[in-house]
């Protein structure tokens, strides 16, 4: 897993698997939207996914699977809650109509591969958090949660189930599943902040919550590479905040 | 106790399913009954709404043939209805539509965005209900017709107001958006009953042919229109874009009213209500409702022929009862 290239090249794969899955009888169902997915968009779970994978059993099978059906499911998330409340009568295909069916197309996508791949084992996983999230959604339209609830509920979880489902799959032990599994929901958190662009104490907390799972994980290659991960994200996601503490320390340092 | 819709009960009044379907009814009654408020209220208006529950009764009758008992069938036929109702939600976001069986929709009471995880969360909750690891064949079939079905609904409105769509272009819409539901609620209940593959196959294949006879009916009736029978007014498909078979066939036509409906559909009615009646009246005059229905009856024959493959049973009646009926019906 120390080889970039080769973890680039299993990204690669697991993404010329989603796109199969996005294709239409008329093209990419994704390129009739007016949305569209940074390379961070497609690529933040299913890295999550083979980053978990360096147990004894490596990425597996079901593994790969894994991340793409739950990019397909992400995806699909995304799409839905793009819908506005209002548009016009020009906008209402672009924004409203095609944007429905294309989710519930990635939705259903997602539903036949975890039948089709044999993975029926993660079906309640998925379908709790899907229920949980679209619960959480409503709370939010009737002001009984906080914009932070979503992004937790959203990302956060998201990047603890495959974190925790892709470790147990490659056979990592107890403790290693239950700390991978928090750092997946710290990275997650921290990916939402940055999508909904949440506040800088937002921020630290999920950052700490990474932090605090790094410092819990045994030394060796497999914490190095989750921590050189987790820093590389957060310096580009945060580029501004990054170089505001470093201006910070070295105004303290003089 | 909800009462089954009023259409539902003129379909299966003659059949053994009746009582079946009231515990459907109420089965699902007690599964939306959700701890969240708005989601509880919002499924409840719509289950209330009623509707035909036609595909619930393929899941029950299918697996009646082979005698499978109520306890497996119910859950399975609430799982289909529960998946038809969520589709149900997010299609009146996407028709704008207001009212649906007279009561206001999802979208008026409650909003878009509140629609959309409405629809998403009873999807959830339909596939749980399947219980995928015991019923992986049905949980099989159900994913695929899903994709497909969205698959459809996507192509129709890729060609809204495309006048140059075969009758190919309309059998590919009209299976994914009506006819493999229908199929897949008659394939449920007959693996559900672990009837044989030739079996399974037969009910498959009669829902199939039963399901697009009964959207040609509908796009007829549609064409024909009285609004105080069928609940909308003539053309309403039409005036939303959905080119249907009578009015490919009647675009087929090489007289000059076949130029003025397809300038008509072209230039998106400009004189509104005005030219949408005109449209229809072009495709009522084109003999094209006569030439939809012939094609309805021939797949009606079909479908009644797969029923030759099932052992004789009263059920099997019924299912012949259902395909004469969907062949005559005037709603």
């Amino acid at each position: 897993m120390n080889n970039t290239k080769a973890l680039d090249l299993e990204i690669s794969l697991i993404l010329a698997r989603i796109y199969k899955n996005l294709k239409l009888k008329s093209g990419m169902s994704t390129d009739i939207l007016d949305i569209s997915f940074s390379k961070l968009d497609m690529t933040f779970y299913p890295y999550l996914a083979l980053l978990a994978s360096q147990g004894p059993k490596g990425i597996t099978k079901k593994n790969r699977t894994l991340a793409v059906f739950s990019q397909i499911m992400y995806l699909s998330t995304e799409i839905h809650n793009q819908i506005p409340e209002d548009s016009t009568k020009n906008e209402f295909t672009n924004k409203v109509q095609l944007p429905i069916l294309v989710g519930d197309l990635l939705y259903s996508k997602f539903y036949e591969i975890l039948c089709t791949e044999d993975c029926f084992e993660y079906l309640d996983y998925y379908t709790e958090y899907v229920s949980q999230l679209n619960l959480k959604w409503i709370d939010y339209l009737n002001h009984k949660v906080s914009i932070e609830d979503i992004s937790s509920c959203w990302y956060g979880e998201l990047g603890s189930m495959i974190m925790e489902l892709t470790a147990k799959a490659s056979s990592f032990n107890g403790y290693w599943v239950k700390i991978i599994k928090r750092y997946g929901f710290g990275l997650g958190n921290l990916f939402g902040a940055y999508k909904l662009d949440l506040s800088a104490h937002e921020i630290n907390k999920s950052w700490n919550t990474v932090q605090e799972a790094i410092n819990l994980m045994p030394p060796g290659e497999i914490k190095d590479n989750l921590s050189s991960f987790a820093q590389n994200l957060y310096n580009s996601l945060f580029r501004n905040i990054v170089l505001n503490e470093f201006v910070l320390s070295a105004a303290a340092d003089r | 106790m909800l009462i089954v819709g009023e259409n539902m009960r003129k379909i299966l009044d003659f059949n053994e399913i009746k009582r079946d379907l009231v515990n459907v009814e109420n089965f699902l009654a007690k599964f939306i009954n959700f701890s969240n408020p708005e989601l509880r209220n919002s499924a409840l208006h719509i289950l209330k709404a009623g509707g035909k529950r036609i595909r619930p009764a393929f899941v029950l009758l299918s697996g009646k043939v082979y005698g499978t008992t109520n306890n497996d069938l119910i859950p399975l036929a609430a799982a289909v209805e529960l998946i038809h109702m969520a589709t149900l939600v997010h299609d009146d976001v996407i028709d704008k539509a207001d009212t649906r069986r007279g009561e206001p929709t999802i979208r008026v009471l409650w909003g878009n965005k509140f629609s959309l995880h409405c629809g998403d969360y009873l999807f959830a909750h339909a596939i749980k209900l399947i219980n995928p690891e015991k019923n992986k064949q049905i949980a099989n079939v159900l994913a695929r017709i899903s994709v497909e079905m969205c698959q459809g609904e996507i192509q129709q409105l890729l060609s809204a107001f495309d006048t140059n769509q075969s009758v190919k272009d309309y059998f590919f819409r009209i299976k994914r958006k009506t006819a493999l539901l229908i199929a897949a609620s008659c394939k449920i209940g007959a693996i559900a009953s672990q009837a044989s593959l030739e079996a399974i196959d037969a009910l498959y294949k009669y829902g199939y042919y039963l399901g697009m006879a009964f959207q040609i009916k509908d796009d007829v009736l549609d064409m024909q229109g009285d609004s105080s029978v069928i609940g909308k007014p003539a053309g309403s498909d039409l005036a939303q874009g959905i080119i249907t078979l009578p009015t490919i066939f009647a675009l087929q036509n090489t007289n000059q009213d076949s130029i003025k409906l397809r300038k008509l559909i072209d230039n998106r009615f400009p004189m509104g209500s005005h030219d949408l009646q005109e449209a229809v009246k072009i495709v009522n005059a084109s003999g094209s409702l006569g030439k939809s229905l012939s094609i309805s009856s021939k797949l009606i024959t079909k479908a009644k022929n797969q029923l030759d493959l099932l052992p004789n049973c009263p059920t099997k009646k019924s299912l012949a009862k259902i395909a004469d009926y969907i062949n005559e019906r005037d709603f």
